[in-house]
């Protein structure tokens, strides 16, 4: 009964002109955001935040919310149509959305990644309102050892997207790794490879880097392409009506990746600090591992969208699990998120759950409106991404860079980060011309600087003792599926040899 | 004819000119705000609240633009490099000023690069554990680690951070040991005592929601004064201890600003944080305010040098500070 009466309070604060306006706004500007490269979810948040200041509470985190999924959302446009991934959550969809690109098939390509976007998002927020308390309990379990071992497990991630060779991809992982040590160490501030300059401090930022290695070098590739016919200049164009559709024949086997890649992605968005960008290559890895057409992937797998996209926007809803029951933001933008909970006084946490529970139900309401207004959204903004299509790409490429340089400097208005992008975006160009994936780089990049703070606080809690890993079950879990994992993929790997 | 229009043109480019470099008041472009953090932090919410103040007083826009990383001595380095004309300034911390770069050099001379602006608020900092702990006071807590040597664990956001170097001066007063994990950040650290990793965690302004949402069990505010906001929590003072250590959140312009444009920028600053919608904010976020014009905050700094100094050499944490402060 409680709970109907808070629901019918929740509709009631939600269904208000205002918060609809806010969210269409919001995940209007998310997507446009998250499209562009460089441009993110969280900065479309960070921008937002002040806005909602003079606000009505449910209304400005309404903006947020909706600027949050519409910009992950946003960062799978052109990662399918131009291989340029606005974000880390949407570099992973780049493996098939692309060649499905190339086929012709752009279209169908961007409605399975909205299909399975959406079914994600309503399932994790499904568990964030059926199951918030006691999740956030098994959350809290994850200590420092237990997150190490995650981290570690993750980084078998790096085989399901080494490209040919798996030997280079262990080998881009490690560059990725080293590349991530750079800066103050986590422990005890001390500086590694910074040779003084201040900018290296915080170490390489991750947008810059991305941009670099996935955008820019994108754009060189295609102008070393400028030989080809000119069929190459622009997006191809459907060939079929059945192109540009996804049909049921098609989503029903697809469903069982949205689910496992759901489940991945909120788990994931339930452990703070973990963050998107893992969750799509975690779903990835495990679709490619446990599908029927494993060979499919990479060459246009719906499947392999299914799985990116249901990994990346299954996060958002589950971040807001830690936050709404504990008070603890899951990720950076829950944490400029909660920075709008605070001023208007209102704290996170069991508290807010039991003196404010209809606002907590409008927010929960209004996820799932948020939810139906990008899927019209979505609609509308693919038919003018379908005019793209038109455009040539001795136009578009241009126009791609400059988006690059703006969305890099506005990230702290710093050229170093300009600097840093132009040199991973020669980096990213040699190692594919290499036949280096990038991929395994930028996991790597993303895994490292988490695990190695939890792997030396583990080291600290026990004094040095290694056995602290194998005294607690989870960690223990972890360890075990890693030692499956790379047992799994040595064996494959044997196999192909042979053959 | 010619020669008429290029005098005409002459003449306007000068009636353009004339009134930016002569007859203009200060503030007559945009102010740049750096905010040494990232956005929805105290720090970042409480200097958009304060430049909206600003904005108001000045009638002037006031665009605040966040430049985190390194602690904040990224954004305190661009600030050093910038014109000392009154359109740039920064929101940081004192921290940035002393506790940070005797730790580890920085780019700028602490003492020399900057001019202070105004300083309105202390950083609440106390010492919490989780709310079924056995820990009641300070008292018990450090009974317990004397008898269960190197047993404690204490989390906090970052080495070195006002939290970490507090809980040292404890346990170098107390005489025993903790083991200190330090954390990417005090939400991290607070994350961690709550799945009870750690036994203990002195944190920044973060752990009053916390408190206050009655998520843990506060042993110690880290402040001078009882917080307002936690009346029934003791200080370390008042449980025996000598932890002098603060950190201000404050405003900052390069060094050399020019003493008329000093003086409107710190009235217009004093005047907005006396605002009610900045009082407000203060409050909610269980700040200690403080009322600290230019001169004031500089002496404060001058002072704060070589005390925090001393404090680290006698923890054994430096030899001697790693930038020299002029």
């Amino acid at each position: 009964m409680i709970m109907l009466e808070n629901l019918i309070g929740g509709l009631s604060l939600i269904l208000t002109w205002q918060n609809l306006l806010a969210i269409t706004a919001g995940s209007t500007l998310g997507l446009i955001v998250g499209t562009i490269p460089g441009l993110s979810a969280t900065m479309a948040v960070a921008l937002l935040l002040p806005l909602t200041f003079d606000m009505e509470f449910v209304t400005g985190i309404m903006l947020m919310v909706g600027a949050y999924k519409g910009g992950i959302f946003g960062g799978s446009i052109l990662a399918i149509l131009l291989k340029t991934p606005g974000s880390p959550a949407s570099a992973c969809t780049v493996f098939d959305g692309y060649p499905l690109t190339r086929q012709g098939k752009a279209v169908k390509a961007l409605k399975m990644a909205k299909y399975s976007s959406v079914t994600a998002d309503i399932f994790s927020d499904i568990v964030l309102i059926s199951c918030a308390a006691p999740l956030a309990a098994i959350a809290l379990r994850f200590g420092p050892p237990e997150i190490a071992m995650l981290i570690f497990f993750s980084l078998t991630i790096v085989a399901g997207v080494a490209g040919d060779s798996i030997i280079k991809g262990l080998i881009s992982g490690v560059l990725g790794i080293l590349l991530a040590t750079i800066g103050l160490d986590p422990i005890i501030a001390v500086r590694r490879f910074t040779f003084d300059v201040p900018n290296l401090d915080s170490g390489l930022s991750l947008v810059p880097l991305l941009i670099g290695l996935f955008v820019l070098s994108e754009v060189f590739v295609q102008l070393g392409n400028k030989k080809n016919g000119a069929d190459e200049f622009t997006i191809p164009k459907a060939r079929k009506p059945e192109d540009n559709r996804v049909s049921w024949q098609e989503f029903k086997p697809t469903l069982k990746t949205i689910f496992r890649g759901s489940f991945i992605g909120t788990a994931i968005g339930i452990i703070p600090g973990i963050g998107t960008g893992i969750a799509s290559f975690m779903s990835y890895g495990q679709a490619k591992r446990s599908s029927r057409e494993p060979d499919k992937f990479g060459k246009g797998s719906l499947e392999g969208i299914a799985a990116s996209e249901a990994g990346n926007s299954s996060v958002v809803g589950a971040t807001f699990i830690p936050l709404l029951a504990l008070g603890i933001p899951g990720d950076i933008i829950t944490a400029i998120i909660m920075g709008a909970f605070m001023i208007q006084g209102l704290i996170p946490g069991p508290m807010l759950f039991a003196e404010h529970a209809s606002l907590i139900y409008a927010i929960f309401i209004g996820f799932f409106i948020c939810d139906i207004v990008y899927f019209i959204l979505g609609a509308i903004f693919m038919k003018y991404a379908g005019l793209l299509s038109h455009v040539p790409r001795s136009v578009m490429f241009p126009i791609v860079w400059i988006f690059c340089v703006i969305g890099t400097f506005s990230l702290r208005t710093s050229f170093f980060d300009i600097g840093v992008m132009f040199a991973f975006g020669i980096v990213g160009y040699y190692l594919q011309k290499l036949g280096f994936a990038l991929a395994p780089l930028l996991i790597a990049f993303i895994l490292t600087p988490i695990g190695e703070s939890a792997f030396r606080q583990t080291l600290l809690m026990s004094d040095g003792n290694l056995w602290i890993f194998l005294s607690r079950p989870i960690s223990v879990v972890f360890l075990l599926m890693t030692f499956i994992t790379v047992i799994g993929i040595v064996r494959s790997y044997r196999k192909t040899r042979l053959r | 004819m010619k020669y008429f229009k290029t005098l005409l043109c002459s003449l306007l480019a000068f009636a353009f000119f004339i009134p930016t470099s002569v007859l203009a008041e200060y503030p007559e472009k945009p102010i740049s705000m750096y905010i040494a953090f990232g956005a929805g932090g105290s720090t970042d919410s409480m200097a958009r609240i304060i430049s909206k103040e600003i904005k108001k007083i000045l009638k002037q826009q006031v665009v605040p633009i966040n430049l985190p990383g390194g602690g904040g001595t990224v954004c305190m380095t661009r600030l050093a490099g910038e014109k000392a004309d009154g359109y740039v300034i920064a929101a940081a911390l004192t921290a940035q000023l002393n506790r940070i770069p005797i730790q580890r050099k920085t780019a700028y001379k602490p003492l020399a690069s900057f001019t202070p602006i105004y300083a309105y608020a202390a950083a609440p900092a106390g010492i919490v554990t989780y709310k079924d702990s056995r820990f009641n006071t300070l008292k018990e807590m450090i009974d317990f680690g004397k008898k269960n040597p190197g047993k404690l664990k204490y989390g906090v956001g970052g080495a070195g951070t006002t939290p970490d170097v507090s809980m040292r001066l404890i346990e170098m007063q107390a005489g025993f040991n903790w083991i200190s994990i330090p954390f990417k950040g005090s939400m991290e650290a607070l994350t961690a005592l709550m799945g009870k990793h750690v036994d203990v965690v002195a944190s920044g302004p973060k752990f009053v929601s916390m408190h206050l949402s009655g998520q843990v069990r506060t042993l110690a505010v880290l402040n001078d004064e009882r917080l307002s906001s936690l009346p029934d929590v003791p200080t370390t003072g008042e449980q025996g201890f000598n932890v002098p250590l603060k950190t201000y959140f404050a405003f900052y312009a390069p060094a050399g600003l020019p003493a008329d444009r000093l003086a409107i920028l710190e009235n217009a600053f004093a005047e907005a944080v006396k605002s009610q919608k900045v009082k407000e904010a203060i409050d909610k976020f269980a700040m200690a305010p403080v009322d600290m014009n230019s001169s004031r905050l500089s002496q404060y700094l001058e002072k704060a040098w070589p005390e925090e100094e001393q404090i680290l050499k006698d923890l054994g944490i430096i030899k001697k500070a790693a930038t020299s402060p002029r």
